[in-house]
């Protein structure tokens, strides 16, 4: 069963939700939009980014420009395929217009493809401030928005600030654990040289996923500070037969936070006799 | 890389002005469908081989459809700290602006790289121009990275984010 779980939790990635379909019952009062929303389905019957599909969006915001669904939408390949002025021109339109539903994925969006930490931070704080509900989680599922917020509070290297956001986080009573929380919070305490700390969540990460190789990366790193050689050889070898077997970190479009590469373990792994 | 998706949202943005002035729609509809069929590529990205740009010694291995890095998995995947290993000691003046300096490119099967095409962005997400020394620094430093995933034609980006004189991060 765990196995099952770790390896859902590793290839979660691979399932990005696109955003919500909307409802196009929703604009029976108003015709063309309703149409907008029909050809917005026409659209994503195509495969994304296709000449067709980025068509039938046009159509869409013809008919109806303040459909901020297929602005969006028309916007994701331009992201996916590197063009960032385009999508940042189609996605802000679409932020315009229904920015309690978008602000959180361009935050997100500026967060993991182009490690824009500040303007990341500027769209998750905006969002805070215009609602009284959860934000919700990034739109791969890795994680909930306060959580990228405060990787990206460390990407700016205020590292203070970014456990300061994690951990009252953690702390809060609806916090629920997602696959790489802890293993983020511990490499902060690592980062700062809080051993014990770092040692705490880094095992409450094999709480909620055992088959991490990452996480037993960080291990080994704390028991190597801490002198503890022959902990840090059993994590470190435990994180090689992990990678080996492909349960390490990864995600399609972009390198995650944290993630550490088979270069990096070998190099700790010849550190540790 | 830069000319095409302005003349795309050019497009879009002119049509979506037309319609809210009245014009029929539908038949403004037709009228871009039409227009954009001559305008779109197959799928957004595709590069078109180009004689005045390309060396002719590139070549695919397949005829069909080129996938998208993404769409073969995370082995198709170059990690970050390998990328930033080859490029991070690239030396930029120390008044280059920040900024992002993206080339959007084909590997082939045998893992070499062609069709090179490039976008340069401010921190505003704007377009810049970098300086030429720097981007063929960049060029020259990424036509030498030999660690391509090989077996598979596939379009890949690199984004090169700049500040503080150098080069901080190498994505995706």
């Amino acid at each position: 069963m765990k196995k099952l779980l770790s390896l859902f939790l590793l290839l979660t990635p691979l399932f990005y939700k696109a955003p919500p379909r909307p409802n196009c019952e929703m604009f029976r009062d108003n015709e063309p939009c309703y149409q907008a929303c029909q050809q917005s389905y026409k659209a994503i019957q195509y495969p994304q980014g296709s000449r067709n599909s980025q068509i039938h969006f046009d159509r869409a915001i013809e008919l109806c420009e303040d459909f901020a669904y297929a602005w969006h939408e028309k916007a994701v390949p331009y992201l996916k395929r590197g063009d960032f002025i385009t999508w940042r021109k189609l996605m802000d339109k679409a932020v315009i217009l229904a920015p309690e539903e978008k602000l959180g994925y361009r935050g997100w969006c500026r967060y993991q493809f182009l490690r824009d930490y500040q303007g990341a931070i500027d769209d998750i704080e905006r969002l805070e401030a215009m609602v009284n509900y959860d934000i919700g989680y990034a739109q791969n599922g890795d994680c909930h928005l306060i959580v990228a917020k405060a990787l990206a509070y460390k990407g700016l290297g205020q590292h203070d600030k970014a456990l300061e956001v994690l951990e009252a986080f953690v702390a809060g009573p609806d916090f629920y654990a997602l696959p790489y929380d802890f293993l983020h919070l511990g490499v902060m305490y690592l980062v700062r040289g809080d051993l014990e700390k770092a040692l705490k969540s880094l095992k409450e990460q094999i709480n909620v996923n055992p088959q991490l190789a990452d996480n037993y990366y960080y291990l080994a790193q704390v028991h190597k500070q801490k002198g503890n050689l022959t902990e840090a050889r059993v994590h470190i070898r435990r994180c090689i037969e992990l990678y080996d077997q492909g349960l390490y970190r990864k995600d399609v479009y972009t390198t995650p936070m944290d993630a550490v590469s088979r270069a990096e373990i070998d190099a700790l792994n010849r550190l540790i006799p | 890389m830069s000319r095409f998706p302005r003349l795309i949202l050019c497009i879009t943005l002119t049509v979506g002005l037309l319609s809210s002035c009245g014009k029929d729609g539908k038949e403004a509809a037709h009228k871009t469908a039409k227009s954009a069929m001559a305008e779109y590529p197959d799928h957004v990205g595709d590069i078109a081989p180009d004689p005045e740009l390309d060396n002719p010694d590139f070549k695919t291995c397949s005829k069909g459809k080129i996938p998208q890095y993404y769409a073969l998995g995370a082995d198709y995947r170059v990690a970050n700290k390998v990328l930033m290993d080859h490029f991070g000691t690239v030396t930029l003046p120390d008044n280059t602006p920040k900024g992002y300096y993206t080339i959007r490119f084909v590997v082939n099967c045998e893992g070499r790289i062609g069709r090179l095409r490039e976008q340069s962005m401010n921190t505003d997400y704007q377009e810049m121009e970098f300086r030429k020394d720097l981007k063929a620094t960049i060029r020259t430093r990424l036509l030498a990275f030999d660690q391509w995933p090989q077996g598979r034609d596939f379009y890949q980006y690199l984004t090169f984010k700049i500040e503080g004189g150098k080069i901080s991060e190498v994505l995706p």
